[in-house]
């Protein structure tokens, strides 16, 4: 399908209130900043663009309310966003159709990894500043200047959970020596499973099988057998999709493996994820966050706004990692005293944020290095407990301990 | 290899096969009778999933039940496409009627993007997380329903089309509507029958579908290009061939992760397919003439 970009103003009050300003400041005033929003609106993915619009709206909603940009007079910030579509294509055309037009300050994107990949190129050769939470770590590793990601990546999230996992079993007197790789091939999950590869062994585990489909999975039940029969203490999951995602536990229910399980996004802890399996299902199954909803009173707050906003019981990465991203900008934007994009870039480059609304997502300081990366960003694993998703590490946000599967 | 595994995979595939028959059963009648490609057809199936999910949640309906009463509905809105669209495009015009209906897809799809969101919205029923485990193997309780409920209703439409009047009238408009037309049958009026017919098996297909998977805008993309192979391998054109080239697809989807890597599976599957043209180009039931 076609991906379809909208524009989108944000609300006709900004506008008007940015109408005013024009008149108050001065005829070089700037009105208005337009950041982008690049997501998966369409498609098997569209759940988490939802997710990723609903933090981008609140982000610009309370921006504006607090009175915009206010180095740049008052300035609101517009919202511009843009379909990625279902497949790289859809999103590569997205992508240069949204940044070709010149009017970007910067933008947000894009969930998937190999979305954000494609994304990253074209906002390179056209200078326009990219933030992702994608975990590919090809993102960062290109000697791009305009790719920033202040979550963790791929490498970064398997040496964590392997040393979480190892950790949490020796002390329950267990050892984790085998591993199970399940998942799609999709960009996210190849570079999950290819970090895997190289990290595991060096921590003395041994994969044991590696399952690699293209979506959507006809039929989970195979693919959990052959796991059943590899009886591997651990499973990294890289389903991407939402009937992957669920079919996948489904089967390993259904044939009794029971095991320690780690996935690799927020499609496994949805509450549509929940909703199709259920308590009893769903209960032990882990999965990597890039932010979270940590113990910091700002994320609590945002958490009670999101609800009120969303009637939505619990949010995802999705959401507080775009929310953040717009936050960083907004930040960038003051610092930088301009909406171009190759000066927003510059400030990004150099920013240091110490205070929420972004740390409170990240835990850490938001600064990034040569390569766009933040390096202290943290990975955090969340796990089904008695019908909730709560953050089991890193250790000093975590809520509550491991649970291991019974 | 087990053997438990091999009977797993042929399974999985005579499961998958059965509901993929109800597909392109639809798809073929449409293209027999009327010679439209119906690029919509996976989202009239969409349509009977959302159908399902919230005709079950609202009405606390099992959506077993509401097969008949989706596939209906969707039927009537196959013949108000007909009738006032298709009927409009000059006979015999294919590229115009092509168009027409892959932008009725496109429509369609984004039409229900809009309304419902893209949320996947799941039926959860006692059997949906439910598995038989006859002699090691593992069978999804909403997968086999599903299957047998699609085997009685292509028993149904087998019946329809031999035992009835308007069933023989179609089948003698897909062998030649001008001698059909000349014995005295409505060309014109069957053809936005089968049409309506051919819809409503997919929206028939949707509900059944819907208690295994999600329903989702854009989960019409992942049954499209499946629906067609089943109806090409098959004969375009013959029921009892796409339900045929429907089974041949699942078994070659579900057997072809034992022997190759899992994300050759779609590989393998058009390998089969080609080889299948290359020996039979008219498809497992067509007639060379008719191609």
């Amino acid at each position: 399908m076609t991906a379809i970009a909208v524009r989108v103003r944000c609300t006709l009050l900004a506008g008007m209130t940015g109408f005013f300003a024009l008149g108050l400041s001065g005829a070089g005033a700037q009105t208005t900043i337009d950041i982008g929003l690049m997501g998966p609106f369409s498609g098997p993915w569209a759940e988490h663009g939802k997710f990723m619009r609903i933090g981008a709206e609140m982000a610009v909603e309370e921006i504006n309310r607090q009175g915009g940009i206010k180095s740049l007079g008052g300035a609101k910030i517009n919202l511009v966003v843009a379909d990625t579509g279902p497949s790289v294509e859809t999103a590569t055309n997205a992508a240069q159709r949204l940044l070709s037009q010149g009017k970007l300050s910067a933008f947000t994107c894009c969930f998937l990894s190999s979305f954000s990949l494609a994304a990253s190129e074209i906002s390179e050769r056209l200078q326009v500043p990219m933030l992702t939470f994608s975990y590919s770590d090809v993102l960062v590793r290109r000697g791009y200047k305009y790719t920033f990601r202040d979550s963790s990546g791929a490498d970064f999230q398997v040496k964590a959970a392997a040393d979480l996992l190892k950790k949490e079993a020796a002390k329950i007197g267990k050892t984790i020596r085998t591993a199970a790789l399940a998942g799609d091939n999709t960009a996210a999950s190849v570079d999950y499973f290819k970090s895997l590869a190289e990290v595991l062994p060096m921590s003395d585990i041994r994969i044991v099988l590696n399952r690699v489909w293209t979506p959507p999975l006809t039929d989970a039940i195979p693919v959990a057998l052959a796991i059943r029969d590899a009886n591997p203490d651990v499973i990294f999951l890289g389903a991407t999709t939402f009937d992957d995602s669920v079919g996948i536990i489904r089967a390993f229910n259904a044939t009794g493996v029971k095991k320690l399980a780690l996935g690799n996004g927020a499609q496994f802890v949805t509450p549509e994820f929940f909703d199709a399996l259920g308590p009893q299902q769903a209960e032990g199954v882990m999965t990597t966050q890039g932010t979270a909803i940590t113990k910091d009173p700002y994320a609590a707050e945002f958490l009670k706004r999101f609800r009120e906003r969303t009637n939505i019981r619990w949010t995802v990465h999705d959401t507080t990692s775009v929310y953040s991203h717009l936050w960083i900008v907004k930040e960038a934007l003051e610092k930088a005293a301009s909406a171009d994009p190759k000066k927003l870039r510059d400030a990004l480059a150099s920013i240091h944020i110490t205070t929420p609304p972004p740390t409170a997502f990240t835990g850490v300081d938001i600064q990034y290095d040569g390569a766009g990366q933040n390096p202290k960003a943290p990975t955090f694993i969340v796990q089904w407990q008695d019908g909730v998703p709560l953050l089991i590490a890193p250790g000093e946000f975590a809520v509550a301990p491991l649970k291991w599967p019974s | 290899m087990s053997l438990t595994t091999i009977f797993q995979a042929i399974v999985g595939g005579l499961l998958l096969g059965g509901v993929y028959a109800l597909l392109a059963a639809g798809l073929t009648l449409i293209f027999g009778v009327m010679r439209v490609i119906n690029f919509a057809q996976a989202e009239f199936m969409m349509l009977g999933m959302f159908g399902a999910y919230f005709l079950s949640t609202w009405f606390s309906i099992d959506p077993l039940l509401l097969t008949v009463p989706v596939g209906i509905v969707i039927g009537a809105l196959g013949l108000l496409m007909a009738q006032g669209l298709l009927e409009r495009v000059p006979r015999g015009d294919h590229n115009a009627q092509l168009i027409l209906t892959l932008g009725v897809s496109l429509v369609l799809q984004n039409l229900a993007l809009l309304l419902l969101g893209p949320t996947p919205r799941v039926v959860v029923r006692p059997y949906t997380n439910a598995y038989w485990s006859p002699a090691g193997l593992f069978i999804n309780h909403a997968r086999l329903y599903a299957c047998v409920a699609s085997l009685v209703i292509m028993l149904a439409l087998y019946l329809f089309l031999t035992r009835t009047w308007t069933g023989r009238a179609m089948r003698a408009t897909a062998d030649d509507p001008l001698s059909a037309g000349g014995v005295g049958v409505n060309v014109r009026r069957i053809h936005v029958i089968a049409f309506m017919v051919g819809s409503g098996l997919a929206g028939l297909a949707g509900t059944l579908i819907a208690t295994f998977n999600a329903a989702a805008p854009s989960i019409g993309n992942n049954f499209i290009i499946i629906m067609f192979l089943a109806v090409v391998l098959g004969g375009l054109g013959s029921v009892a061939g796409a339900t045929l080239g429907a089974f041949v697809v699942g078994l070659v989807q579900s057997m072809s992760g034992l022997l190759l890597p899992l994300q050759l599976q779609n590989v393998m599957l058009f390998l089969v397919f080609v080889l299948i043209l290359l020996v039979r180009p008219q498809g497992l039931f067509g007639f060379r003439q008719r191609v």
